[in-house]
C-alpha cells in the first residue's frame, strides 16, 4: 500500500485574523477545551489507524488555527499517540505552522526534538503597516528573531507565507517584502492572493465599502512581479502559489495536488482515505464529545485529478476526453498540450493560465 | 319569510387587510387554530399562503378563502368566511373583487409601526366597497409596541374609533379570541334574497387536475346546487354544476346548496380558468338574473416579453409548463416566437412586472426550467407611410424607421395616494417619466390623490419600486389604460463585440434614449463577466452609436489556496462555475449571463 499523509487541525488562535475563514476558536476562555481536544485527537488517532494498518505515514502537517498555540506538553502527547498508532517513515516531512506572535522560544526546541523538520511561517508581509492591517501584532524585527530561534533549534526547512493583494499593498511595498524574504534565505515561499471569504471581517468591510483592495489588474501585476522575483532568487514556481529551491517542495501539500491519500484529524479536517473523501464537522464541541467522520463521496475521479494537477507547474499527465482536448487546444495562449503516449497528454498552464485557472479548469472538467 | 333568511344572521364574510409584514398571514393562522379549523400538528406557518413563493416574499399572490365555525360568547355558532386578498398593484383588480365579496374587513395595524401606506390604501379600498372595518392592533408582544399611540393614530388619520380595537399578538396568540368576537359583533350579516334569480360573484378560481376549475364565489342573490345549469354572464359560457360546497382549511366540504350570503365553491368540469374569470357573475340558465354584478373587467396582459429556455432542448417542457400555469392564470398569455440570438421561445403577456417575475420564478422552480427573458415591452401602434397600422409588442418586429409615418403608445390614467409631504418627490418622479399632470385632490388633511397621465412603458419597469423608495413606502398607486397617444419613439439596439443582440433591443421615447443607452451600457459592463478578450458594448439607434463601454479582458480567476484538504469544496466551486457558464447565452463570441438581462430590465433612474 502507498504511504499516507497525516494532517492535524489545531483550531485555536490567540487573535482572529480579519481575512481568515479556517475553523478556529479563541484560546482565551477555552483552556479546558484545549485539554479535551488533545484527548480527542489521541483517541481519534487510535481509532482511525484501524483502516490503515500497513500504511506508513511519510508526511505530517499541523495546520490551523494556530498550532503553535499548543504547549510543548500538548505536542509531546500528540506525537506519542501518532507513534503508537502509526509507522512514521524515518525521513518523513513533519511540518508545523507557526507565526511570530506565539511562544516560539519555548516550543522550537521541543518540536525539533519531536522530529519536526519543517516550519511554515505565517509572515504574510514584512511591511509593518500591512502587518497591522492583517491583524499581525508583531513587527518585522520579531519575524527575523523568530526565524533565528527556529533555525537555532535545528529546523532549517522553513517556508514563509506572503500575501498578495492586501489592503494598501503597492509594487514598492511588495518589493520590500520580497527583499526581506531574500535576506532570510528560506528555501520555500507560499505567495497567496488574498481571497475574500464570506463571513470574514475583510469580506464584511469590503462589502460595505469600508475596505479598499488592489484591483484585479493591480493584483495580477503583484503576482507577476512575485513570480519573477522569486524565480530570480532561485525559488522555482512549482504550483500556482508555491515556490521552492529544488527538492524543498512541500511533500505534504503535493499529496493534495497529486490526488494522494491523507488522514485529517481535528474539527473541520478533511481526509482522503481508501478512495473516500471524509471530514469532521467544523465544531470543536462535537469533535470533543462525539467525533464523527462524515462521508463526502468518492475521491480521485479523472476530473478531480485534472483539477488538482493543473495547479502544478508539471501539469496534468493522463487521458483526456475529446471535448476537453479540443477545448484545451483552443486555449493555447494559456496552456500547452503535448501527447506523451498514445492517448496520454500532458497539460501545463503557463502563468497567465495559472491566473485564470478556475476558468480554464471549469472549461475542461 | 323571516325563517328563510335566519341562516344569514350567523354568517360573517370578511377580509383581513394590512400593510405588508404587519401580520396578516400570522393572524389568519391563529384564527384557523382558534376555531379548530386546523389541528395544531397540521399547522404550517402561513397556511393560507400555500405557494412557496408567497411564503418567501411575504405577499399573497392568489386570493384564498376559508370557512371557519366559531362558537361565540353569546352561545351561538357563527359561520365566518375569511377571504384573503393579494397585496400588489398588479393585482388591484383581484383585491377589489375579493373585497366586493365581503361585508367587513379586519384592519391590522402594527403596534410598533403604526399606519403605513398599504394600511391606508387598503382601508380606502375597503371603504370604497362599504365594508365595516374592525381595527386590530397587532404585535403587542414586541418591546417597542405602543398600542395607545397607534390607536390614537388610527382614530386621527383614518377616523376609526379604536377604544374597542383588540390589542393582540398574532405571534403568541395573546387576545386573538377578541378579534373573533369583534368580527361577530361589528361586521353585519350578509343581505341578499335567496329567492331572487342567482347572482354569484367569482372572486377567484383555481385549476385542479381532478375536478377541473374550482370557482370560488360569494352568492349575492338566489341559490345554486349540483345539477343546475350555470351561466357566466360576461362570457355566456354554460356548464352543468357538478358539486357545490364550502372551503375548509385543509379540505373541500360538499353541500347540497349554496345560498345568498354564503361563500363557497362550484365545480362544473370547467377546463380553464379563463372560462371562469374573476369578477364575472354566475347565474342560472333557467332563471337568469337581468343584470350582472357591477365591476367586472376582462383582465388583459399589458406587459410582454420573450421567454426562452436556456437550453433549446427544453422548448417543449417550457410550452407544457406555460400551458399548465395558464390553466390557473387567466391573465397569462403566450405564443411562439423565435429570436436570432435566443432560438425558439414564447412571447408572453403579463399584468405587470411582478406578475412577470412570479411566472418566471414559478417556471424555474416548479418546472425546473432555466430561462432567459427579454426586456418587457408594451403594445405600440405604428402607423406606416402607406396608412397601414401595425401593433408591435416585440422590438424585433419594429419596422424600418424610414417606413414609419408616426407611432403611438399606450397611456394610463394613474392615481397616486400619499401624504402631502411627498407631493414634491412624486411630481418629480412623474415628470421624469413623461407624465402629464391632471389634478390633485386632498382626500383628507394628510392624504392627497395625485392624478397623472403616464405612458405605460414608463411604469412597467420599476415605477412602483422607485415610488415606494421616494415616499418611504407611504404612497400607493393604481392605474388604468386610457388609450393611445402619438409619441416620438425610437428603437435602441445593443451590440456586443459588434454583433447586434436582438433580445436586448427595445423601444423608447427619443428624449430618453441617450440617457438610457448610457445606463444600459454601464449595467451591461458591470454584469457581463470578464472574458478572455476585450468586449466592446455599443448602443445604437438605426446604426448610429450613441453610447459605448468596454468589458476588459479577464486576467484573474484563481483560488490561491486549496482549502487544506477540502478538495470537495473546490470541486463544487468549479462545478458551480461550470453550471453558471451553461446558463449563459452565447452572442457571437460573447457569453452573457441572465443577470445581465435582469440588470438591464431592472434599470432604475
Amino acid at each position: 500500500m502507498k504511504n499516507i499523509g497525516l494532517y492535524i487541525h489545531v483550531p485555536f488562535c490567540k487573535t482572529v485574523c480579519p481575512y481568515c475563514d479556517f475553523y478556529k476558536v479563541r484560546c482565551t476562555g477555552n483552556e479546558q477545551k484545549r485539554a479535551e481536544y488533545i484527548e480527542s485527537v489521541k483517541r481519534e488517532l487510535l481509532k482511525q489507524k484501524k483502516g490503515l494498518a500497513s500504511r506508513e505515514v511519510d508526511t505530517i502537517y499541523f495546520g490551523g488555527g494556530t498550532p503553535s498555540s499548543l504547549s510543548s506538553k500538548d505536542f509531546r502527547e500528540i506525537f506519542s499517540a501518532i507513534h503508537s498508532s502509526f509507522n512514521v517513515s524515518k525521513d518523513a516531512e513533519i511540518t508545523v505552522e507557526m507565526n511570530p506572535s506565539s511562544e516560539i522560544e519555548s516550543l522550537a526546541k521541543t518540536l525539533s526534538e519531536l522530529g519536526v523538520n519543517r516550519v511554515s511561517f505565517g509572515m504574510q508581509s514584512s511591511v509593518d503597516t500591512e502587518r497591522k492591517m492583517l491583524g499581525r501584532l508583531s513587527d518585522s524585527d520579531r519575524v527575523l528573531e523568530c526565524l533565528e530561534i527556529i533555525r537555532d533549534a535545528g529546523i532549517l526547512n522553513i517556508s514563509i507565507d506572503l500575501m498578495l493583494g492586501v489592503p494598501g499593498q503597492t509594487r514598492e511595498s511588495l518589493l520590500s517584502s520580497l527583499e526581506f524574504i531574500k535576506q532570510t534565505e528560506v528555501p520555500h515561499v507560499s505567495a497567496y492572493m488574498l481571497k475574500l471569504e464570506e463571513g470574514t471581517n475583510f469580506y464584511n468591510r469590503f462589502s460595505s465599502g469600508k475596505l479598499i483592495l488592489p484591483t484585479e489588474d493591480e493584483t495580477v501585476e503583484l503576482y507577476n512581479m512575485t513570480c519573477d522575483y522569486l524565480e530570480g532568487i532561485g525559488l522555482h514556481q512549482y504550483e500556482i502559489s508555491n515556490f521552492a529551491k529544488p527538492s524543498y517542495e512541500s511533500h505534504h501539500n503535493l499529496k493534495y495536488w497529486h490526488c494522494e491519500e491523507y488522514l485529517g484529524i481535528g474539527p473541520s479536517a478533511h481526509s482522503f482515505v481508501n478512495g473516500k473523501r471524509m471530514f469532521y464537522e467544523a465544531d470543536l464541541d462535537e469533535f470533543i464529545s462525539s467525533p464523527t467522520l462524515v462521508e463526502d463521496g468518492e475521491g480521485g475521479s479523472p476530473s478531480e485529478r485534472l483539477m488538482l494537477a493543473l495547479r502544478l507547474s508539471e501539469g496534468y499527465t493522463g487521458p483526456l476526453l475529446d471535448d476537453a482536448l479540443k477545448k484545451a487546444k483552443s486555449l493555447s495562449n494559456y496552456l500547452t498540450v503535448k501527447e506523451v503516449g498514445e492517448g496520454i497528454y500532458n497539460l501545463r498552464l503557463n502563468r497567465n493560465g495559472f491566473l485564470i485557472s478556475n476558468y480554464i479548469i471549469s472549461e475542461l472538467i | 319569510m323571516i325563517f328563510l333568511s335566519d341562516y344569514k344572521k350567523n354568517i360573517r364574510n370578511f377580509s383581513i387587510i394590512a400593510h405588508i409584514d404587519h401580520g396578516k398571514s400570522t393572524l389568519a393562522d391563529r384564527l384557523l387554530e382558534l376555531t379548530g379549523s386546523v389541528a395544531k400538528r397540521d399547522m404550517t406557518e402561513q397556511l393560507l399562503d400555500n405557494m412557496d413563493l408567497e411564503r418567501e416574499r411575504g405577499i399573497t399572490i392568489k386570493a384564498h378563502a376559508v370557512k371557519l365555525d366559531y362558537k361565540a360568547e353569546d352561545g351561538e355558532t357563527y359561520e365566518l368566511n375569511l377571504i384573503d386578498t393579494p397585496g400588489h398593484v398588479d393585482f388591484n383588480y383581484e383585491v377589489s373583487r375579493s373585497l366586493a365579496a365581503c361585508e367587513g374587513a379586519v384592519l391590522i395595524v402594527d403596534a410598533t409601526q403604526g399606519i403605513e401606506a398599504q394600511t391606508l390604501a387598503n382601508t380606502y379600498l375597503a371603504l370604497d366597497h362599504d365594508l365595516e372595518i374592525c381595527p386590530v392592533i397587532n404585535k403587542i408582544d414586541l418591546p417597542a409596541a405602543d398600542p395607545e399611540r397607534v390607536s390614537a393614530e388610527v382614530e386621527d388619520v383614518i377616523g376609526l374609533p379604536c377604544e374597542d380595537a383588540p390589542r393582540v399578538s398574532a405571534k403568541t396568540g395573546e387576545n386573538v379570541g377578541a378579534v373573533l368576537e369583534q368580527i361577530v359583533k361589528e361586521i353585519p350579516a350578509p343581505g341578499g334574497d335567496e329567492t331572487a334569480p342567482l347572482k354569484a360573484l367569482i372572486f377567484d378560481s383555481i385549476y385542479d387536475s381532478y375536478k377541473g376549475v374550482i370557482v370560488y364565489v360569494r352568492v349575492v342573490d338566489g341559490q345554486i346546487k349540483a345539477g343546475d345549469t350555470m351561466r357566466m354572464m360576461a362570457t355566456g359560457a354554460e356548464f352543468t354544476v357538478v358539486e357545490v360546497g364550502y372551503m375548509r382549511a385543509t379540505s373541500m366540504e360538499p353541500v347540497d346548496v349554496l345560498k345568498a350570503g354564503e361563500v363557497g365553491y362550484i365545480t362544473a368540469s370547467i377546463k380553464t380558468v379563463s372560462e371562469a374569470r374573476v369578477g364575472d357573475t354566475v347565474t342560472l340558465a333557467t332563471n337568469p338574473a337581468s343584470e350582472a354584478l357591477p365591476g367586472y373587467r376582462k383582465v388583459n396582459p399589458m406587459v410582454f416579453c420573450g421567454v426562452y429556455p436556456a437550453d433549446g432542448a427544453d422548448y417543449e417542457s417550457l410550452k407544457e409548463a406555460l400551458a399548465k400555469l395558464q390553466l390557473n392564470d387567466a391573465a397569462l398569455s403566450f405564443e411562439p416566437e423565435t429570436s436570432g440570438a435566443l432560438g425558439f421561445g414564447f412571447r408572453c403577456g403579463f399584468l405587470g412586472l411582478l406578475h412577470l417575475e412570479i411566472i418566471q420564478e414559478r417556471l424555474e422552480r416548479e418546472y425546473d426550467l432555466d430561462l432567459v427573458t427579454t426586456i418587457p415591452s408594451v403594445i405600440y401602434k405604428i402607423h406606416l407611410n402607406g396608412g397601414e397600422v401595425v401593433e408591435i409588442d416585440n422590438p424585433s418586429n419594429y419596422p424600418d424607421p424610414g417606413t414609419i409615418n408616426y407611432a403611438e403608445e399606450p397611456i394610463t390614467n394613474a392615481h397616486i395616494y400619499a401624504p402631502p409631504d411627498y407631493v414634491g418627490p412624486i411630481m418629480d418622479l412623474c415628470q421624469e417619466r413623461r407624465g402629464v399632470f391632471k389634478d390633485m385632490q386632498y382626500l383628507a388633511a394628510d392624504r392627497v390623490d395625485i392624478h397623472y397621465e403616464l405612458p405605460l412603458n414608463e411604469i412597467i419597469y420599476d415605477f412602483f419600486d422607485v415610488l415606494k423608495s421616494r415616499t418611504r413606502g407611504y404612497a400607493s398607486f393604481d392605474y388604468e389604460i386610457m388609450g393611445y397617444e402619438r409619441s416620438d419613439l425610437v428603437k435602441l439596439d445593443v451590440l456586443l463585440n459588434g454583433d447586434q443582440v436582438d433580445a436586448l433591443s427595445f423601444i423608447i421615447h427619443s428624449d430618453k434614449a441617450y440617457n438610457k443607452a448610457r445606463k444600459i451600457a454601464e449595467k451591461l459592463k458591470d454584469n457581463i463577466p470578464r472574458q478572455l478578450f476585450e468586449i466592446p458594448i455599443q448602443m445604437a439607434i438605426g446604426g448610429k452609436v450613441i453610447a459605448r463601454e468596454t468589458v476588459k479582458a479577464m486576467r484573474k480567476d484563481v483560488l490561491a489556496k486549496c482549502y487544506g484538504g477540502d478538495i470537495t469544496r473546490k470541486k463544487k466551486l468549479l462545478e458551480k462555475q461550470k453550471e453558471g457558464k451553461k446558463r449563459m447565452r452565447q452572442f457571437g463570441s460573447v457569453e452573457v449571463p441572465q443577470e445581465a438581462f435582469m440588470a438591464v430590465l431592472k434599470l432604475d433612474d
